[in-house]
């Protein structure tokens, strides 16, 4: 064979073998993630965390309880929300957007050197609190809580015949710690169907 | 001819079997008494304008100074449909404000069911919104 032969052969052998290739590469696109909704059985996806923060949100800043608060911004701590379903999941997919709710709305601050058993969410904020009280001999005024946020996501699954109805339960509570009085409670559930194929494969 | 007659009886409950719509009840003068606005409204799926009403465009204020708005929407059609909305909210310097809520929500409504969609401003600098409509293809 001559060689300039040869160059054309190669192309079309590279074509050929780097085809396949092609056909099953994935592709990847960037989406708005308040836009795309994408729902599954085993997954709390985030436009359905979204939906029921926004619903538990609608439903805190509507009530009387914003408007009672005699110097705002009152301040917040998170209790223990208990994850009772059978995901792993975090937490803070739907506490953060509450937080930054009442955090824009100028009424509740959450405070980020309390937490429950002593731990504080941001360690290096309460040691250099302490380090600054330690340096200066004087105490420093931490502001402790008003309110705290307690609450529980539950899971319920029904099935009838091939389709499964998949029921998550969002319950919240606004404790006023002075009175130990929850002054606000909220419960919001997000429900799907799952169906599986006639077809075992 | 009773063949006939059978097949048209299946064929009719098959088309309307997806048909359920709703009937409501409520009091002749309601007593309460909404802040309506007026709105200016940009129809690009005129398709999308005649299969949901958005009527009663209602605002109020809640926790002091938070903007409220409230709206009755109806499904045009006999058989259930699911809509996607979303609420921009504008400050007065006609920037958009940032929520943490603001993205897109499912409403499912029955054929002709009307029903209320509000919405709450985070912040208090909303003055304005804006509500867009789509119809749910997911």
């Amino acid at each position: 064979m001559k060689t300039r032969h040869i160059v054309p052969v190669l192309f079309g052998a590279c074509a050929i073998a780097l085809a396949p290739l092609t056909a099953t590469a994935n592709t990847v696109k960037k989406v708005d993630p308040k836009q795309k909704v994408l729902v599954n059985a085993t997954q709390i996806s985030p436009s359905e965390w979204s939906e029921a923060a926004e619903k538990l949100i609608s439903n805190l800043l509507g009530s009387d309880v914003l408007a009672s608060i005699q110097q705002p911004p009152a301040v917040m701590a998170i209790s223990r929300i208990r994850n009772d379903t059978t995901m792993q999941i975090d937490i803070d997919s739907l506490t953060k957007k509450i937080r930054v709710a009442l955090n824009q709305s100028g009424k509740i601050l959450t405070t980020t050197t309390l937490g429950l058993g002593g731990k504080s969410e941001d360690p290096l904020a309460k040691e250099s609190a302490e380090y600054a009280q330690f340096m200066s001999g004087q105490k420093q005024e931490t502001r402790m809580p008003d309110f705290t946020l307690s609450g529980k996501i539950i899971e319920s699954r029904i099935k009838q015949g091939r389709e499964t109805l998949i029921t998550y339960t969002f319950q919240l509570s606004l404790t006023d710690v002075k009175s130990g009085l929850a002054v606000w409670e909220a419960e919001e559930a997000i429900a799907k169907t799952s169906k599986k194929s006639a077809v075992g494969w | 001819m009773k063949k006939l007659v059978l097949l048209s009886a299946l064929a009719a409950s098959a088309i309307f079997s997806g048909c359920s719509t709703v009937n409501t009840i409520e009091r002749e003068t309601p007593q309460s008494r909404p802040n309506y606005i007026r709105d200016r409204r940009l129809v690009f799926d005129g398709w999308l304008a005649e299969s949901i009403a958005v009527t009663d465009l209602a605002q109020t204020h809640v926790s002091g100074n938070l903007l409220k708005i409230d709206m009755k929407v109806r499904n045009l059609h006999r058989h259930y449909k699911d809509y996607r909305y979303r609420v921009e909210w504008i400050g007065e310097d006609g920037m958009v404000i940032p929520s943490p809520i603001d993205g897109w929500k499912t409403i499912h409504l029955e054929g002709r069911e009307e029903t209320h969609v509000s919405a709450t401003a985070t912040s208090p600098k909303a003055v304005d919104f804006i509500i867009k409509f789509m119809l749910d293809h997911e």
